[in-house]
């Protein structure tokens, strides 16, 4: 085995922790450190070529090292990524202590690729955020890694440390489906569930297993050495047969030996002894460090990551930063997280055995120590961190509290899995404390059943008497918000909203004392309440807060409060002014969605349902197939049951547009299907009902329709409006009773009936029209006609034309008469089977090739160029060019937009990914 | 919960003898030292205590010979 002593490296010797600032991995060469405290040697890494080779030959597959800790797991991979000047080709991730939230480690996955493929190339980027779809992030991941044309090599170190049962199930996924160009390298101290046995016996596992990192006798010899602690070659012996070459014993051996006066002595003792490796050196090493060291190192040990001042708080003195500089420099299993060094962190091993000496010597100082370290973490704004000590510390009040003040903001920054987790370390004891109550029922939001959310509010509600008089404004602020969280997606408004109203008023000059909602949760609240608002018809005062909110959240940076405002603006923009403007303003939010990476979640569905439903409205069907279907993907219905009412009433009005009949009515039954998951008659369901009852007379089933007509209620054929006495006159007119239909629709036209837009007229118009006319009054037709069409051009407006066609009454109507000849012609054109387009979206710059045609359809699978092309007979170099001829004609940059852009002109089926 | 599970008696055999700042790490367990091993005896409260054990034995980089669950 060649071996050689490589440059010593500002690192860890033991292990380092990769953090998106620590990655730079150059060998900086370090002189020895000035410091005169810290006993020590300096760093130094041995090379370990054979281990070296064995890794970089399983390039083209799945890497696992597994071992015990200490092992040198890390420091072998660091030193291997740098003999193999593999530094910028590596997605290097670090999974944190016990890691529950699969959110934050895709993120950090996604966040070191994209460092390490160049930003924009190929992997897009994403913004944390509530609802998280770990299982269509790994899909688009393994997608978008499919046209790497270089190699890349992601390693997940720690991995023992990931808790979560979905991102294992995912990351066993992504194993499955990895691009040939990904190698994987894994690192943990025992071997994960991952589906790894399949690769073995494929023969695309590479192991580096215990045994593989153990220390040779020379190995350790020059370890030593490397260090300061010069041994005779008898002594060297005894210790590398005492700690059987674990890395770990050796590199504290040389730490505790470097300098010493008599280290053949101590490395006799050690020998003759039957006390474990780890903790007879530990004791070693801490016996030479002076007092201040020691006593740092003790007190902090009970942190997971330490800076300066922290540090001088828990050990009562200044100057802790300098020794944590020293410490590092002398390579004493610290090493700094980030690039300005003012964060370290210690290696697990050592840090355990810390703790347990800490908790043999100073037992009563645990508690405290975790006290204040609470209290200097909540200052200083890391509430999670703050709340795992302060129920270290079995304060759970304070613990609860802190997460009731914050969870809104945590939620927001798409650690709700976190949340989870922390609230899953609560004893029983501590379950009734109320305030905690509102930050389990906010948690069952995202992650279970309505029915939990209200389980725990009346379990909030139930023991608020326990609450505090000083906190009694925060407990009343926390239930408000979650109650309104829960009736918004119910659809159950009355009962709550002069309640909440009281809550998101502006903080006037109110002391601090006096909380006032903090800027997130006074943002979403307003939002909250804005749709409440609108489902019940309250328009102005909806507009008023989402307009609110969406200022806010622009000025706080909250883009997933911002796409939702947008959302809503834009079902009022349809609902009372322009359908174009609707569009503009869905467009925006969608845009604002997908360059935060949530183009396919829930959040976007609303924009994505107006888009569909101003294409609708406007006559552009085609496009409306495209929109409706991004946003019948987006929806989960069970947690939102009102918007999924919504999309599927566009669905149905969409099917019955392109005379697509029957299944219409079967949409349109499926969204009266999810009322029952609605508190309450829900204004959508009305809308669905009579949008039922004129597909029903279209189909000629008047019977069915006059029955479905007469089972709604007087209240909900007086919600309905104009609405309602269009279906009726429309059942009318199909009975031949034009008359009948006449004295339906007079109150309509006369202005009696309240309506949001006077283009809900137009529909009246045209069947008081085709009534007129049965009746022999075709000028009063040709007036009707006329006056349908002035209301529908300023919008472009063609579906209620389609809806409800006036016969042969629009191919009559008189060109020279009209002023609206163009929009006529268009209603036509819809009417005879065309549908119209926007100028929105560019059409293809050229048409593709038959060959690139071939390519394409691979493009929506994972394969990488070079399978494409052995798929097709192609060289990888002709399968990459038709690839860029594709981008150029599409206008596009990568293969996931070339893959949406493919589907939008008709080249590609639809997706069938997801529901 | 059905009620309290009957708690069982482990025996947990690691190589080394365990001073005063390692038997921090396993309260409520019983150690014994001999020819180089120390064995910690106590009652667990079920499988996953058990596993919770076997984690710091792990954690603390301890080798582990054998475990044994002893009949009541």
């Amino acid at each position: 085995m060649m071996r050689s002593t490589t440059a010593l490296h500002h690192e860890d010797a033991l292990s380092s922790y990769g953090s998106p600032d620590s990655r730079s991995l150059d060998g900086v060469l370090v002189t020895r450190s000035g410091t005169q405290e810290i006993a020590g040697p300096a760093h130094s890494v041995i090379a370990r070529r054979a281990l070296f080779e064995l890794i970089s030959a399983g390039e083209a597959g799945v890497t696992l090292v597994s071992a015990p800790p200490g092992s040198g797991k890390t420091v072998l991979l660091r030193s291997w990524i740098d003999d193999a000047e593999l530094a910028d080709r590596v997605a290097w991730v670090s999974v944190e202590r016990g890691e529950r939230d699969a959110q934050r480690f895709w993120l950090s996955v996604i966040e070191e690729l994209r460092a390490a493929v160049g930003a924009d190339a190929f992997v897009e980027r994403l913004t944390p955020m509530p609802e998280f779809d770990g299982g269509a992030v790994v899909e688009r991941l393994a997608s978008e890694l499919g046209s790497l044309d270089e190699r890349v090599v992601l390693v997940v170190d720690d991995l023992h440390e990931l808790s979560s049962p979905e991102a294992l199930a995912q990351l066993e996924v992504l194993l499955a489906r990895r691009p040939p160009l990904l190698q994987v390298v894994l690192a943990t101290r025992h071997d994960p569930q991952l589906g790894l046995h399949r690769l073995r016996v494929a023969g695309r596992l590479t192991e580096v297993r215990e045994a593989d990192l153990r220390f040779s006798l020379d190995e350790s010899r020059e370890l030593l050495t490397a260090s300061g602690a010069a041994l005779p070659g008898a002594s060297v012996a005894l210790l590398h047969a005492r700690t059987e070459g674990w890395v770990a014993g050796l590199r504290m051996a040389a730490l505790a030996l470097a300098g010493h006066p008599e280290p053949e002595r101590v490395v006799a003792e050690f020998s003759g002894g039957e006390r474990t490796v780890a903790e007879y050196l530990l004791a070693e090493v801490l016996e030479r460090q002076p007092g201040e060291v020691r006593r740092l190192l003790l007190r902090t040990s009970i942190l997971e990551r330490v800076n300066g001042a922290l540090a001088d708080v828990l050990v009562g003195a200044s100057g802790s930063e300098r020794i944590l500089h020293a410490l590092e420099e002398a390579n004493a299993f610290v090493v700094s997280l980030d690039a300005a060094r003012s964060w370290f962190r210690y290696h697990h091993l050592f840090a355990d055995l810390l703790r347990l000496e800490l908790r043999r010597t100073e037992p009563d100082a645990v508690g405290q120590l975790h006290h204040a370290a609470a209290r200097w973490y909540e200052e200083h704004g890391y509430v999670v961190e703050a709340v795992r000590h302060a129920q270290a510390a079995q304060e759970w009040r304070y613990a609860a509290r802190l997460l009731a003040d914050h969870r809104v903001s945590l939620t927001l920054n798409g650690e709700g899995a976190t949340v989870h987790a922390l609230l899953a370390a609560f004893p029983a004891e501590a379950a009734p404390d109320p305030e905690l109550m509102t930050v389990y029922a906010a948690d069952r939001l995202n992650s279970g059943s309505l029915d939990d959310v209200a389980a725990y509010i009346a379990l909030a509600e139930r023991h608020s008497s326990a609450v505090p008089d000083e906190r009694r404004r925060e407990f009343d602020i926390a239930l408000g918000l979650v109650r309104l969280a829960l009736v918004r997606r119910r659809g159950d408004f009355g009962s709550v909203l002069a309640e909440v109203q009281s809550l998101v008023a502006p903080a006037d000059a109110e002391t601090t004392s006096e909380v006032a909602l903090s800027n997130d949760a006074r943002a979403l609240a307003l939002l909250d309440l804005g749709i409440v608002e609108q489902w019940s018809l309250r328009t102005e005062e909806a507009v008023g807060h989402f307009e609110e909110a969406l200022e806010l959240a622009r000025r706080i940076g909250r883009p997933y409060i911002e796409v939702q405002c947008l959302g809503h603006l834009a079902i009022d923009d349809g609902q009372r002014r322009s359908f174009t403007q609707a569009r503009k303003r869905a467009a925006e939010a969608i845009a604002i969605g997908e360059a935060h990476g949530w183009g396919s979640e829930p959040i976007v569905a609303v924009p994505l349902a107006m888009m569909a439903l101003s294409d609708v409205w406007q006559g552009r069907f085609e496009e409306a197939e495209h929109w409706l279907g991004r946003a019948e993907r987006a929806l989960r219905s069970e947690l939102d049951p009102a918007m999924g009412l919504f999309v599927h009433l566009i669905r149905g009005r969409l099917l019955g547009a392109r005379g697509r009949l029957e299944q219409a009515i079967d949409a349109l039954r499926a969204a009266e299907r999810l009322q029952p998951k609605l508190g309450m008659e829900h204004g959508l369901t009305v809308a669905a009902r009579l949008s039922l009852v004129q597909t029903l007379v279209r189909l000629g089933e008047t019977e069915a329709a006059r029955a479905t007509l007469a089972e709604m209620s007087e209240s909900d054929r007086e919600w309905g409006g104009v609405f309602a006495r269009v279906a009726a006159a429309s059942v009318h007119l199909a009975d031949g009773d034009a008359q009948a239909a006449v004295d339906a629709l007079a109150p309509v036209l006369d202005g009696s009936v309240l309506v949001l837009r006077e283009t809900s007229f137009v529909p009246a118009l045209l069947l008081d029209a085709m009534a007129r006319d049965q009746l022999d009054d075709p000028s009063a037709a040709e007036a009707d006609i006329e006056h349908a069409l002035e209301l529908a051009e300023p919008d472009g407006l063609i579906w209620p034309f389609v809806m409800t066609p006036p016969g042969d009454l629009l191919e009559r109507h008189p060109r020279h008469r009209t002023a609206h000849a163009a929009l006529l012609q268009d209603i036509l054109d819809v009417l005879a089977g065309s549908s119209l387009r926007t100028t929105e979206l560019p059409e293809l710059r050229e048409d593709l090739s038959k060959a690139e045609l071939r390519v394409l359809r691979y493009l929506p699978s994972n394969l990488p160029a070079p399978e494409i092309g052995r798929e097709l007979f192609l060289s990888v170099s002709t399968v990459r060019t038709h690839m860029r001829h594709i981008y150029a004609k599409l206008g596009v940059h990568r293969r996931t937009e070339a893959v949406e852009r493919a589907r939008e002109l008709g080249l590609l089926a639809p997706s069938s990914r997801r529901r | 919960m059905d009620g309290p599970a009957k708690s069982l008696r482990y025996e947990i055999r690691v190589r080394g003898v365990l001073n005063e700042t390692l038997l921090e790490a396993f309260p409520g367990l019983r150690p014994e030292a001999h020819s180089g091993e120390t064995v910690l005896a106590g009652a667990l409260a079920d499988q996953a205590a058990l596993h919770g054990l076997l984690a710091q034995v792990e954690a603390l980089g301890l080798e582990l010979l054998e475990v044994r669950r002893l009949s009541a």
